[in-house]
């Protein structure tokens, strides 16, 4: 299945309206419809205090199924967070007491490329669409200390203000570069679950995100809300762990067969062993006189060797 | 239009009615598409289902941004749900992000509240994923078990065998005897992480059988592999790693050392996608049998090489296709235990209600079958001088694998091994039922 084709089908199941308006932003890119405000996306999903405005036009309530355009800036209050759905597949969470600017949007989805740039304050997690997967496309992200550039990639970024660090982390993906605005310093990292910090004094450090795991822990459950016990959505499907998209891992998988190849190796180890003892004792048997000779069975060569145990 | 090619057309249609159903709301501003109070939103379960069944098509296509985008977004309207939180746990643990998948298992297993298939499961990620973040992790089992054999001596099936070029018959004391035996087993895995890239990986592999009765031969092993394994970050589904490593082996049968190796070797993995995967191994053995075993005219010292390819494929989550293929060829210092040997095992393991526990996670269990050839170097004359071994071996099995506990798996096994020889003395069969306990740490 093509990803755009596993995306679209999961928006239809999910925000209907959402996937409903990328459908006519699609629609309307393609027939060159689309007019001075092309449609970038739309709301998939919105938790309360999430507001929006375009030009500096009084701010009102996003709701889902709304359409984003380039200029519109999504506010989230104290307890908000908004996930939007981008017409190249691109999905951004963004979670409470932030802003985000749409400040650039081109795409053509004949080409699967475009440009998607954001400014943030906040935080934010994004897995990236056909934007950040083509060579032609750029994935930019400005915060108050610097741009940071992803390519294939699952980012989140926590920038809150200028006196205070920027933090970019490639949580998957190919590379998330980083240019600090005040010193023009550069910085990549192209592992997973490495980060980029932006200082206030002009530097970018990378760092694992294994060292920041309150700051992670912190971030995603600010992203995806506070627990809220069993949701209406979830009432009535098993809660069964065989219920659920096992992922088995492979490594473990494989390290399971390691395991047991090396059992069988030991057994065949054993049988050689048994095998050699079934040999000295039969020949033992032999020498003390307790065998039963039916016959001849093959001919020792003449002076052979007595390699095991000879009768006298 | 992407959209529109074959196997989408049910996507098409529904999205082409969500259009005209959605043309009502052309006109509405983009900033105030529904109405001016907050939302609070409410998917239905309905819609929850569709997410995971969407997700795991997605998963099984290979496709696991696309699951994350799905599942991410869905967690905005769900919250921190036990169930997403671990999907989501796991899902980044296979895309090598341990340390996110930590932070949604932790939460899974937090909120799981009495539902201990999703705290035990949680667990279970949850420790895979520790071992994948960590700089120093340790990890493995340990399994004791007893068994049942009706032939641990493997003695012959025939009624006359070969002894020093003469025809006998089977005396009474090679005769089959059944046998119980306790044994122990266990994998110790190390890994120490020396850059994003290079993990330091030891294994530590034991093997003991412990026979009450004379006739069989007690028999432990120790095996210790350690090396640098490089690995392409998982950046992408096709993955590959390769360690060189070193290796050590002693074994014992009753009291005596039998035997030390000592060896180079080198894996390849090649991960080929999200659901397969491929390892060759090559290693360089000298084995060097001890002179204090008690079997006159074993095996001295030689070299042994090995090339093991083993493949595996997950068909579906959760039920993998396994396939070994090993060549061995060994010089020992007598010709008769020289062996050149091919051996190929197929595996599939799949998951299962756990009939034992019904309350815990789902029973593992592997149908397995092995075929394995040897031929030897030269012909024995304490045996037969002019008949040189050849033998063909079969055996068929299944091991099954029972939680029950946090951490403790109950463990059968069931084996029928058939060899046959061209010389009658090797020409066995044997059963064998094991009944174990497993502890996972």
């Amino acid at each position: 299945m093509h990803k755009t084709q596993c995306r679209a089908s999961a928006a239809v199941a999910l925000h209907a309206s959402a996937a409903a308006t990328l459908a006519l932003a699609l629609m309307a890119v393609l027939s060159g419809a689309a007019g001075a405000q092309e449609i970038a996306g739309a709301v998939a999903s919105v938790q309360p205090q999430v507001t929006s405005s375009i030009a500096g036009a009084p701010a009102q309530d996003l709701a889902r199924g709304a359409r984003l355009v380039q200029g519109q800036s999504i506010l989230t209050g104290a307890d908000g967070r908004t996930h939007l759905l981008f017409v190249d597949n691109t999905g951004t969470t963004l979670g409470p007491s932030s802003r985000l600017d749409i400040t650039r949007w081109t795409y053509s989805p004949v080409r699967r490329a475009g440009e998607l740039r954001l400014r943030l304050l906040g935080i934010m997690q994004l897995v990236g669409g056909d934007i950040t997967e083509a060579d032609a496309g750029r994935l930019l992200v400005d915060t108050p200390l610097g741009t940071v550039e992803g390519t294939g990639a699952i980012i989140l970024v926590d920038s809150r203000d200028a006196a205070q660090d920027s933090v970019a982390c490639l949580i998957f993906g190919k590379t998330l570069r980083g240019t600090h605005s005040r010193s023009g310093a550069r910085a990549e990292v192209t592992a997973n679950e490495q980060c980029l910090r932006f200082t206030p004094d002009g530097r970018i450090e990378d760092f694992p995100l294994l060292q920041e795991r309150a700051w992670l822990d912190r971030t995603l459950t600010s992203l995806a809300g506070t627990d809220r016990g069993p949701t209406p959505a979830w009432r009535g499907l098993p809660q069964t762990a065989s219920s659920l998209p096992l992922v088995a891992d492979m490594h473990a998988v494989l390290t399971a067969i390691e395991t047991q190849n090396f059992l069988d190796d030991q057994t065949v180890a054993s049988d050689a062993a048994v095998d050699s003892r079934n040999r000295q004792d039969t020949l033992r048997t032999l020498e003390d006189g307790d065998a039963r000779v039916i016959g001849p069975g093959v001919d020792l060569p003449p002076g052979g060797e007595c390699r095991v145990v000879c009768g006298p | 239009m992407r959209l529109f090619r074959a196997g989408c057309t049910p996507i098409a249609i529904a999205l082409a009615t969500l259009t005209l159903a959605a043309a009502v709301h052309a006109d509405t501003p983009p900033s105030a598409a529904a109405a001016p109070t907050p939302v609070r939103a409410s998917a239905s379960a309905s819609e929850a289902r569709t997410v995971l069944i969407r997700a795991r098509e997605a998963i099984e296509a290979g496709e696991l941004e696309a699951a994350a985008a799905m599942l991410e977004g869905f967690l905005v309207e769900a919250g921190e749900e036990p169930a997403l939180l671990l999907t989501l746990g796991a899902l980044y643990l296979r895309m090598g992000a341990p340390t996110v998948a930590e932070s949604y298992l932790s939460r899974a297993r937090r909120l799981a509240g009495g539902n201990r298939n999703i705290a035990d499961t949680a667990e279970d990620y949850l420790r895979s994923a520790a071992a994948e973040a960590s700089r120093s992790r340790w990890s493995g089992f340990v399994l004791f078990g007893l068994r049942y054999q009706t032939n641990p001596s493997l003695s012959s099936e025939s009624n006359e065998i070969l002894a020093g070029g003469l025809r006998i018959a089977v005396p009474d004391a090679l005769d089959e005897q059944a046998d119980n035996n306790a044994q122990v087993s266990s994998g110790i895995h190390h890994r120490y992480r020396l850059s994003p890239q290079v993990v330091l990986a030891s294994d530590i592999d034991l093997y003991g059988a412990l026979y009450a009765e004379d006739s069989s031969l007690s028999y432990g092993v120790i095996e210790l592999t350690t090396g640098p394994a490089y690995e392409r970050p998982a950046r992408e589904h096709r993955r590959w790693r390769v360690r060189p490593h070193a290796i050590g082996l002693v074994s014992y049968f009753d009291d005596a050392v039998d035997e030390k190796t000592l060896g180079l070797g080198i894996d390849f993995g090649f991960r080929h996608g999200p659901r397969s995967a491929v390892t060759a191994t090559y290693q360089f053995r000298h084995r060097d049998f001890s002179d204090d075993a008690f079997i006159d005219g074993a095996a001295r010292a030689g070299d042994e090489h090995r090339l093991d390819l083993d493949f595996a494929h997950e068909i579906v989550p959760g039920q993998v296709l396994g396939l070994r293929l090993l060549g061995r060829k060994m010089n020992a210092g007598r010709p008769w235990y020289e062996e050149e040997q091919l051996e190929a095992t197929l595996r599939y393991l799949f998951r299962v209600r756990n009939l034992l526990f019904p309350d815990r996670p789902a029973m593992a269990v592997t149908p397995y079958a092995l075929w394995r050839t040897t031929d030897y170097g030269g012909a024995d004359p304490a045996i037969a001088p002019n008949l040189t071994r050849s033998d063909d071996e079969w055996r068929l099995g299944i091991v099954g694998s029972a939680p029950f506990a946090k951490d403790w798996a109950l463990e059968l096994r069931a084996e029928q091994a058939e060899r046959n020889s061209n010389l009658p003395n090797y020409d066995a069969s044997n059963t064998l039922v094991t009944v174990g306990v497993r502890r996972q740490f």
